[in-house]
C-alpha cells in the first residue's frame, strides 16, 4: 500500500476572498508507516487529510494509492475505495442518531452487504472499552465515547490505510493512549496509519513526522523525524 | 436499493413523525383537491354532455313563474306541478317555422309502492317525442304500451316487475342506465300511461293532474326560423307563460358550473404549489440539521448519488403515502357524496367513464407525489454535492 500525494492544492473561498487551505503539498506513506502531521490549528490538517482520504478533491495535484490517482476514479469507485480500503476519522465525525452504537460502527459493512465480522467488531469495541455501549444511541453518549465509535467505524472493515483527524481529541490520557497503542499495532501488521494532531505524544508511536505551517507541509528530519 | 439505505430513509422519516406526517397530510390534500377537482369537471362535462344528446330541442316553453326552475327541471327533474293550457300545443305547431312540438308531463308522488320517497314521473307523447324516447331507446326498443312504464337506476324494481301508483299496477319494461343525477330517481311513462294514472290518482280523490295539460313543450323549428318572432307570437296570444330559446336553456346553470370548476381547479392548483413550498423547505431544513450525517456517509463509503437517493427516498414516503391516502380518500369521498354534491349544485353531474376515472387516479397519485418528489429534487442534489470538511466543520 503506498499513498502518495502531489503538489496538493485546497483553495477556499472565505469572504470573498481566495486563500489555499493546503497549498502545494507533497506527501508520501508506506504500509506499516506511522505517519503524524503535526501542526497548530487552522494550519491545513484537516484539508489536507480530506484529500488523502478521497472525500474533498484538490483544486490541484493528485492523490494516488497504489499508483492510481483516485479522484480519476468514478463517484461509485471512490465510494467502494473509501469504503473498503480506508478507514477516516474525521475531527468532528458524527454518527447516525437513529442508528445505535452497534448499528453506527457495522455501517461500513452493511452499505454494501458485507459479511460482518462480529468477532472483530467485538474485539474493537474491548479495545477501545466502549462494548458496555454497543445498544445504545450515539446522542446518550459522551464526546470521548463518540470519537471511540468513529474510531471502531473507521476500523470496522479493516483498511489498509487509516487516516486520522486529532484522533485523541475528548479523550483522556489512558484513552488517547489507547488509541495510538491500537494504531501502531495495526502500522506493525502493515496497515499505514496517518494521524494529524497538536497532541506530541503521538511522536513516540510514529516512524515518520510532517509539519504544516499556513498550509504547506514540511518533512520533519529533526528530534522527531525518522525518515 | 439496499437495506441500509431503507433502513436510513425510513429511520430518517421517523425521527421528526410531526414533520413527516405532516408532509404526508399535505399530499394527501393536494391528492384528494387534485381527484376531486378532475372528477368533478369531468363528471360536470359528461352531465352536460348526457343532457345535449338528449336536449335537442330549440325551445322550450313553460308556465310563468317556472323560469327559475326552467333548467332545473330538464337538467335534473326537478319537477313543477304547473301546468300549460292545453291550447297552448296545438297553436305552437301551427306557428309557421315550428317542425315540430311535444309535450312533457311532470308531476311527483308519494304513492308509489316501490319507493318510501318521493318519485317523479315524466310523461311524453311517443308520437312527437325527439328528447325523451331517443335516449329511453337505449334501454327498452319496443312500443310503449298503456301501463307500461320505465324506471331509473335508482328505482330498484327488475323489468317485468310491478309498481302500483294509487293502487293502479304499471308494468316496469326497462331499466335506465345512470346518470347521476335526479332523473335516476324518476318513472317515464307514455302519455296513455299518464291518463291511466291520472284516472287512478282521481278515484281516489286527488286531482293534481289536469287531463292534457302539459308541464313544458319542446319544440324543434325550421331552419332560418325566427325564434324572436315566435316567441313573440305565443306570448302575444297566451299570458303566464315563459318562452325560452336553447341558447339560454343551460346558460344559469353552465354559468354556475363554470364558476365551480374555476374554484375547484384554483384551490387544486394552490394545494399543489404549497405542498412543492413545505417540501422544500422541509427537506432544507432536515437536510441541513443533518449535514454532518450525510458527510459521515460519505467518508464511509457511501456513493454522492447514495446521498442523493436518501433524500429522494424520503421525499417518496412523504409524498407517495400521501398522494395514496388523498387518492383512496378523495376517490371513496367523490363516490360517496355525489348524490349530495349533485343535489346542493343543481346541476348535472354524471361520474366519467372507467378509463378516464382510471387516468384520473393515476393523475392524482403520481402529480403531487412527482411534485412533492420535484421540490426534495434540488435538496437531494445539494446533498448530493456536500464538501465534508465544511459540512463537518459548520455544526461541530
Amino acid at each position: 500500500m503506498i499513498l502518495n500525494g502531489n503538489n496538493i492544492t485546497k483553495q477556499y473561498t472565505r469572504r470573498g476572498e481566495k486563500f489555499n487551505a493546503v497549498n502545494g503539498a507533497d506527501f508520501f506513506a508506506w504500509s506499516g508507516d506511522f505517519t503524524v502531521i503535526f501542526g497548530e490549528s487552522g494550519s491545513g490538517k484537516s484539508t489536507l487529510l480530506n484529500a488523502l482520504a478521497g472525500v474533498t478533491a484538490p483544486t490541484s495535484g493528485s492523490v494516488e494509492i497504489d499508483g492510481q490517482p483516485i479522484f480519476k476514479l468514478s463517484d461509485e469507485e471512490l465510494a467502494y475505495l473509501r469504503n473498503g480500503r480506508i478507514g477516516y476519522i474525521p475531527q468532528n465525525a458524527a454518527s447516525l442518531s437513529a442508528f445505535t452504537v452497534a448499528e453506527n460502527i457495522t455501517l461500513t459493512s452493511t452499505l454494501y452487504n458485507k459479511k460482518i465480522d462480529k468477532e472483530h467488531i467485538k474485539a474493537l469495541l474491548n479495545k477501545l472499552g466502549i462494548s458496555h455501549l454497543a445498544n445504545e444511541y450515539p446522542q446518550n453518549l459522551s464526546g470521548g465515547e463518540l470519537r471511540r465509535v468513529a474510531i471502531a467505524r473507521a476500523l470496522a472493515n479493516k483498511p489498509d490505510l487509516i487516516i486520522a483527524d486529532e484522533p485523541t481529541s475528548n479523550l483522556d490520557e489512558e484513552n488517547s493512549r489507547k488509541v495510538y497503542s491500537l494504531f501502531a499495532r495495526l502500522a506493525r501488521t502493515g496497515v499505514a496509519v496517518v494521524i494529524a494532531t497538536h497532541d506530541k505524544a503521538a511522536f513516540g508511536y510514529s516512524n515518520r513526522v510532517y509539519h504544516m505551517k499556513s498550509g504547506s507541509l514540511v518533512p520533519d528530519v529533526g528530534e522527531y523525524g525518522n525518515l | 436499493m439496499k437495506h441500509t439505505t431503507l433502513k436510513i430513509i425510513y429511520t430518517n422519516f421517523w425521527s421528526h413523525p410531526v414533520r413527516s406526517l405532516g408532509l404526508v397530510i399535505l399530499t394527501a390534500i393536494a391528492s384528494a383537491t387534485l381527484l376531486s377537482s378532475v372528477i368533478f369537471s369531468k363528471s360536470l362535462d359528461a352531465g352536460f354532455e348526457q343532457l345535449s344528446s338528449r336536449m335537442g330541442a330549440d325551445l322550450l316553453i313553460v308556465p310563468r313563474g317556472s323560469e327559475a326552475k326552467d333548467q332545473s327541471i330538464l337538467l335534473q327533474g326537478d319537477l313543477s306541478h304547473r301546468s300549460l293550457p292545453r291550447e297552448v300545443l296545438d297553436f305552437t305547431r301551427k306557428l309557421p317555422g315550428v317542425k315540430i312540438a311535444s309535450p312533457q308531463f311532470y308531476f311527483t308522488t308519494l304513492s308509489a309502492s316501490c319507493c318510501d320517497k318521493k318519485v317523479n314521473i315524466i310523461g311524453f307523447d311517443p308520437k312527437t317525442d325527439f328528447t325523451i324516447k331517443p335516449w329511453i331507446r337505449k334501454t327498452y326498443k319496443s312500443e310503449f304500451k298503456p301501463g307500461y312504464v320505465i324506471v331509473g337506476s335508482d328505482i330498484d324494481i327488475e323489468e317485468g316487475g310491478i309498481i302500483k301508483f294509487f293502487d293502479k299496477e304499471f308494468t316496469v319494461v326497462g331499466t335506465l342506465e345512470p346518470l347521476g343525477n335526479r332523473l335516476d330517481q324518476a318513472i317515464f311513462a307514455d302519455i296513455e300511461t299518464i291518463e291511466l294514472l291520472r284516472k287512478a290518482a282521481a278515484s281516489k280523490g286527488y286531482n293534481f293532474i289536469s287531463e292534457g295539460e302539459p308541464s313544458a313543450i319542446l319544440a324543434n323549428l325550421e331552419n332560418g326560423a325566427d325564434f324572436e318572432k315566435l316567441s313573440q307570437a305565443i306570448h302575444e296570444r297566451f299570458d303566464d307563460l315563459h318562452v325560452v330559446p336553447r341558447k339560454n336553456m343551460f346558460d344559469s346553470v353552465i354559468a354556475t358550473a363554470g364558476s365551480f370548476k374555476i374554484v375547484v381547479w384554483i384551490i387544486s392548483g394552490f394545494f399543489l404549489l404549497v405542498v412543492i413550498a413545505v417540501v422544500y423547505i422541509a427537506f432544507s431544513v432536515s437536510t441541513n440539521e443533518r449535514k454532518r450525517e450525510f458527510a459521515t456517509l460519505l467518508i464511509i463509503g457511501a456513493t454522492r448519488k447514495k446521498l442523493t437517493n436518501i433524500v429522494l427516498g424520503e421525499s417518496l414516503i412523504a409524498s407517495g403515502s400521501g398522494a395514496f391516502a388523498g387518492t383512496l380518500f378523495g376517490a371513496v369521498a367523490i363516490f360517496s357524496f355525489r348524490f349530495f354534491i349533485q343535489d346542493s349544485l343543481q346541476i348535472p353531474f354524471s361520474l366519467p367513464n372507467a378509463s378516464t376515472i382510471f387516468l384520473t387516479i393515476i393523475g392524482a397519485l403520481l402529480i403531487p407525489a412527482i411534485a412533492g418528489i420535484g421540490a426534495a429534487y434540488h435538496i437531494a442534489k445539494r446533498v448530493g454535492k456536500i464538501d465534508v470538511y465544511t459540512a463537518l466543520k459548520e455544526d461541530a
